[in-house]
């Protein structure tokens, strides 16, 4: 099981590299103006054994336990992302659908980018 | 994520492979793998490719096969004389909006045919997909099944 810490927003190994190979899951990272969206394939895996937590600007996913030890059981994984510190803890939302997690990570305000109107002159 | 997964391409599930291997070969690695309880062999086909493993339970056939993300309309099972054929395929969509910070899930497919190693009851079989695993089962017919045999003592 890994528990190196990934940067978000490095590692842009593409789809050659995903996590058939490894058994861990295969994770896209997208971004707007307000939001990170972190999306995992994990299929098999039930809800309840699924485990996001966010510390300081740390996101990690992982599975803990094996779940049975019938042959084509899901194994245990940990994936844990630097997000840097513009994501809003309280913002934190996780969607689970056929096998696929999806986590949205609003930013602060602070970190969303501003317009700033340029006025006219009087 | 699926431990001990059966290389179904090196049994000649796999579109390129099966050419090569008389029928009879194929279901003798089959058996051979199932008998082993399939560990040996391990997926080396690339990611863009479905993992998926058939067991043998005695009472049926059963297929799995991990498809994260797809509907049940995004994949096709049929059977037709024995032979079971199976295709179905993830695109990998980005959301409208985003931008790419990381991108490991590709396009996803699952595509192959097999010679089913015995007869099966087509009116029982059952497919389900839960949270991005298809479960195929498949019961045995009849005279497919194992049967015990008692011994007498003398």
């Amino acid at each position: 099981m890994s528990t190196e810490i990934e940067n978000i927003k490095t590692g842009q190994n593409g789809a050659s590299n995903g996590a058939f190979l490894k058994a861990t899951p295969a994770v896209d990272v997208y971004e707007n103006a307000d939001e990170y969206l972190v999306v995992a394939d994990v299929p098999g895996v039930a809800r309840d054994a699924l485990e996001l937590e966010f510390e300081g600007s740390v996101l990690r996913i992982s599975a803990p336990q094996t779940q049975g030890d019938s042959a084509g059981a899901p194994m245990a994984f940990r994936r844990t992302f630097e997000v840097s510190n513009t994501v809003d803890p309280d913002g934190i939302e996780a969607d689970f659908e056929q096998g696929v997690l999806t986590v949205r990570m609003k930013k602060r305000a602070a970190a969303k980018p501003r317009k700033i109107e340029v006025r006219q002159p009087n | 994520m699926l431990s001990n997964w059966n290389d179904l391409n090196a049994l000649g599930f796999g579109g390129a492979s099966h050419s090569a291997a008389s029928l009879a070969e194929l279901h003798q690695r089959l058996e051979r793998a199932m008998r082993n309880g399939a560990p040996a062999l391990h997926h080396r086909a690339s990611t863009a490719d479905a993992r998926w493993m058939l067991e043998d339970t005695g009472e049926s056939l059963e297929l799995r096969a991990e498809l994260p993300g797809f509907r049940p309309e995004d994949v096709d099972i049929s059977i037709d004389d024995g032979r079971l054929v199976i295709s179905g395929q993830r695109t990998a969509s980005v959301p409208e909006g985003y931008a790419v910070l990381r991108k490991e899930r590709g396009e996803l497919t699952i595509r192959g045919a097999l010679e089913l190693p015995c007869p099966v009851e087509m009116d029982g079989a059952e497919a389900r997909l839960d949270r991005g695993v298809l479960r195929l089962t498949l019961p045995k017919a009849p005279e497919a099944k194992p049967k015990r045999i008692t011994i007498n003592a003398s």
